[in-house]
């Protein structure tokens, strides 16, 4: 395993690299996208565990940080949707190269499932299945760009345009079905959708517990069921 | 946006298993021989609650010190130890497994630590044990409760409406509690100890700031008015909790009345940035200069991994 930064000198991002534990005939690879803001904090030991499964699954696994997230360079607040999107593909392409894998697996959580869903969008080739965990609904997206929930003065403005949060939000998304990789799942684990919500999406709900909230760092806690519902429909 | 930095990431440790990242000043800048070392909040991970380490981090790279955020293990990206530590010796094994990788690869031998809440707690423990700590920041460390602490804590919750409401009706939780509290604020009145745990607790405190104090480590303590129920309530409870401790004249202690328990705002972030960037300046030894610009130690770490490879 290995933490290095990848990326352009003027957009420098941080990754953190695991290769497949075990030799398979077939490279598989996968990018884990994550939640921001505090999301991120709370959400980050389980994308790790999540990694830690998929590695031993038999995956290469790139989990990064987005352009002034984590530990990537750039302030808080730099950063936007659309250039968030870009280092998604900038993070498909390290993926490719380090590994020679011709496709990648892309799962996303909660921001990151909206921005995994328009990368996409624009490149259903290159994915092989997609996996979209709690994706944000428009009011969420919103709120995802204040980068303080708590002052509306330090939202970025770029963020939260509605043409923006249109476009990305979870309510676009059975919308844009058709321009899916056709191996695309919706995972819900807070509660199950409404009967038409998702479209011809293939949608399934997990109850389990929420891996982006505050508790989950008070108790250390993972959301294993849906791990490894994960890590099994990505096999 | 921050300028003047450059970022390493860093696997260290016994076996390469602990992960952290350095910040470094602009080569063009001379480095500081006081470095700072950031500890984990809890099981957060190194970039701490609304990024805080990361922009804290940045800031003391572009004065000059070479800061270092890193992951305990168990937490964010560190691998558990695999010993038989119990976590209080974990922490304080990985902490000395930090400095030991400062001071092999970046001739460190002064170091600042700064921790929030739990990570105050292992700055505490940990300072006073290792010559190349110099120096201390605690945010919100763990602070006693005394006899004015519950007086203002029974006050505000009984200025709430639904506690009135509870209070008044005789239901609820808050007639427990204002017996409970009751009786411990008896007992901090008389100077007696509310419990066995309490009195534990505050001789350890107690123990810990006087070997600080008799190392004369520098210390910057930093308390919120907004801290989680069970924490101080005003600025001066820490000297009134462990009044044989000479804090006075020692430490420095700054009340941001304001800010809660993981800094939301962020004005009150930057004010905690600056508080801390302010005391760092002033440090007496900060002038200091290393002999070596820190980043000619930059492989095999934070390379791009090769194909497949780890």
């Amino acid at each position: 395993m290995t933490s290095f930064h990848f990326g352009s000198s003027q957009r420098r991002l941080f990754g953190y690299y695991e290769p497949a534990q075990a030799n398979f005939s077939k490279v598989r690879a996968a990018l884990l996208c994550h939640p921001i803001d505090n999301e991120h904090v709370f959400a980050y030991r389980t994308m790790r565990q999540l990694a830690a499964r998929l590695v031993r699954a038999g995956f290469h696994v790139l989990r990064f940080d987005y352009f002034g997230t984590g530990d990537s360079y750039g302030d808080t607040g730099e950063g936007d949707l659309a250039s968030w999107c870009g280092d998604i593909e900038t993070a498909i392409e390290e993926l490719k190269d380090m590994t020679g894998a011709a496709n990648v697996n892309l799962a996303g959580l909660r921001l990151g499932a909206n921005l995994s869903a328009r990368v996409a969008t624009h490149r259903p080739k290159e994915i092989s299945k997609l996996i979209l965990w709690e994706p944000l609904a428009a009011d969420e997206l919103t709120a995802a760009g204040s980068g303080c929930p708590a002052t509306k003065a330090d939202r970025n403005p770029r963020l939260i345009g509605p043409d923006i949060v249109e476009g990305f939000a979870r309510g676009a998304l059975s919308g844009k079905a058709g321009l899916l990789p056709p191996s695309t799942l919706v995972l819900l684990t807070t509660k199950p959708p409404s009967p038409e919500e998702f479209g011809p999406l293939a949608v399934e709900y997990v109850a389990d517990a929420s891996a982006w909230i505050e508790e989950r760092l008070d108790t250390g806690s993972i959301p294993t069921g849906t791990l490894q519902r994960i890590v099994d429909w990505l096999q | 946006m921050t300028v003047g930095f450059s970022e390493l990431a860093v696997h260290f440790g016994r076996s390469a298993s602990l992960v952290g990242i350095l910040s470094r000043p602009p080569t063009e800048l001379p480095i500081h021989r006081l470095a700072v070392v950031i500890l984990n909040t809890g099981i957060a991970h190194r970039i701490g609650h609304h990024r805080m380490y990361v922009k804290m981090a940045r800031e003391l790279a572009g004065m000059g010190h070479l800061t270092f955020r890193f992951d305990f293990s168990g937490i964010g990206d560190s691998a558990s130890r695999g010993d038989h530590l119990n976590p209080i010796e974990a922490h304080q094994a990985d902490l000395a497994e930090a400095l030991d990788w400062l001071t092999t690869s970046c001739d460190v031998n002064e170091v600042v630590l700064i921790g929030l809440c739990a990570g105050a707690e292992i700055a505490l423990r940990y300072g006073h044990s290792d010559k190349r700590v110099v120096g201390l920041v605690l945010l919100d460390p763990t602070i006693p409760p005394t006899a004015r602490f519950y007086a203002h804590y029974i006050g505000q919750r009984l200025t709430q409406l639904r506690s009135w409401l509870s209070f008044v009706s005789g239901r609820g939780r808050i007639w427990e509690e204002l017996a409970d509290r009751a009786r411990s604020a008896l007992g901090a009145v008389s100077a007696e100890p509310a419990t066995a745990a309490d009195h534990r607790i505050r001789i350890e405190l107690e123990q810990l700031y006087l070997k600080s104090f008799s190392r004369n480590l520098k210390v910057l303590i930093v308390l919120t008015g907004g801290a989680l129920d069970g924490r101080q309530s005003y600025r001066e409870q820490l000297f009134e909790a462990l009044p044989n401790v000479p804090f006075e004249g020692w430490v420095s202690l700054e009340y941001l009345r304001d800010a809660d328990h993981t800094f939301t705002s962020e004005r009150e972030r930057a004010r905690l940035q600056e508080l801390i960037l302010g005391w760092i300046k002033a440090f007496p030894i900060s002038q200091n200069l290393l002999p070596i610009s820190a980043g000619d130690t930059e492989a095999p770490f934070g390379e791009r991994p090769s194909r497949n490879g780890g």
